[in-house]
């Protein structure tokens, strides 16, 4: 069980995750932190270590941000770090490829889908994943209403998954305030590993 | 003896590229004009085919650079 910290402060991708990855590959490190000091740097690193078996968690620590991984399942002490199977709860992955809710009135629409959102963690850590794609990724950009649900639902210890190819075609990438850029590889593999899958269209 | 090296292919994503052949980053950042953005920011895990059809990028010329990059 050993713990690193590395200082990628001052450094652009993709160097914070090729270090992360030279370290995660020696094998023996059980705690890993990554300080960084841009928003890119701290999602693909923290991305790199989810899909490393880690378990990410973000503090802001003076100016910067500490990505710290840890593979130290068990830990009795902190139930909240519980992985999924540990805790035997199932995996709910919600989709969402809309930026309002139902048909018949748009404004209408845009309140139910805000107050879906800001309910959503009622779901508690069953809420495994969120992914937002089509129009849904407006939602995780600067301006949208849900933003303050979205982070919460993030802190809590959803992922959010926002299509890449999505916010592109809408022009919003650079826009993004929020959940990981993904894939559709991305997507479908987390839909395989869900237990249960919700989606609205 | 240099350590064998696998081949570039569609299917690898960015930051496998970069792993296996560091010097490949030049060409990621050449491509950011034609991109649109920062593929190293924003398209890390993505595969190369995947970049390519994302950002609209030629993916036999990309292929070639990063072939002719991982060469020198």
């Amino acid at each position: 069980m050993t713990s690193r910290e590395l200082d990628c402060r001052g450094q652009a991708c993709p160097h914070p995750v090729l270090k992360t990855k030279e370290i995660v590959e020696q094998g023996e490190v059980s705690q890993l932190t990554v300080l960084v000091d841009n928003d890119a740097a701290r999602e693909n690193v923290s991305r790199f270590l989810e899909r490393s078996g880690y378990q990410v968690q973000v503090a802001v620590r003076g100016g910067d941000l500490a990505v710290t991984g840890s593979r130290s399942p068990k830990r009795p002490d902190q139930p909240a770090a519980k992985t999924w199977e540990e805790a035997a709860l199932r995996k709910i992955l919600v989709l969402v490829g809309t930026d309002r809710l139902g048909t018949g009135d748009d404004e209408l629409g845009r309140k139910l889908i805000a107050s879906f959102l800001g309910t959503l963690k009622e779901m508690g850590r069953e809420l495994w994943c969120l992914v937002l794609l089509n129009a849904g990724v407006k939602l995780a950009v600067a301006g949208s209403e849900v933003l303050a649900s979205l982070k919460e639902l993030e802190q809590d210890g959803a992922m959010v998954l926002v299509c890449g190819t999505c916010l592109t075609h809408f022009k919003l990438l650079e826009q993004k305030q929020v959940g990981e850029t993904t894939n559709m590889l991305d997507i479908v593999t987390h839909m395989q590993l869900a237990e249960k899958v919700i989606s609205f269209t | 003896m240099a350590e064998e090296k696998a081949p570039i292919t569609p299917e690898m994503t960015i930051v496998e590229v970069l792993s296996q052949h560091r010097q490949t980053e030049e060409v990621f950042r050449r491509y950011e004009g034609e991109a649109q953005g920062c593929l190293l920011c924003h398209a890390l895990f993505d595969t190369l085919e995947e970049v390519a059809a994302t950002y609209r990028l030629d993916l036999d010329r990309l292929m070639q650079d990063l072939e002719e990059s991982a060469s020198e």
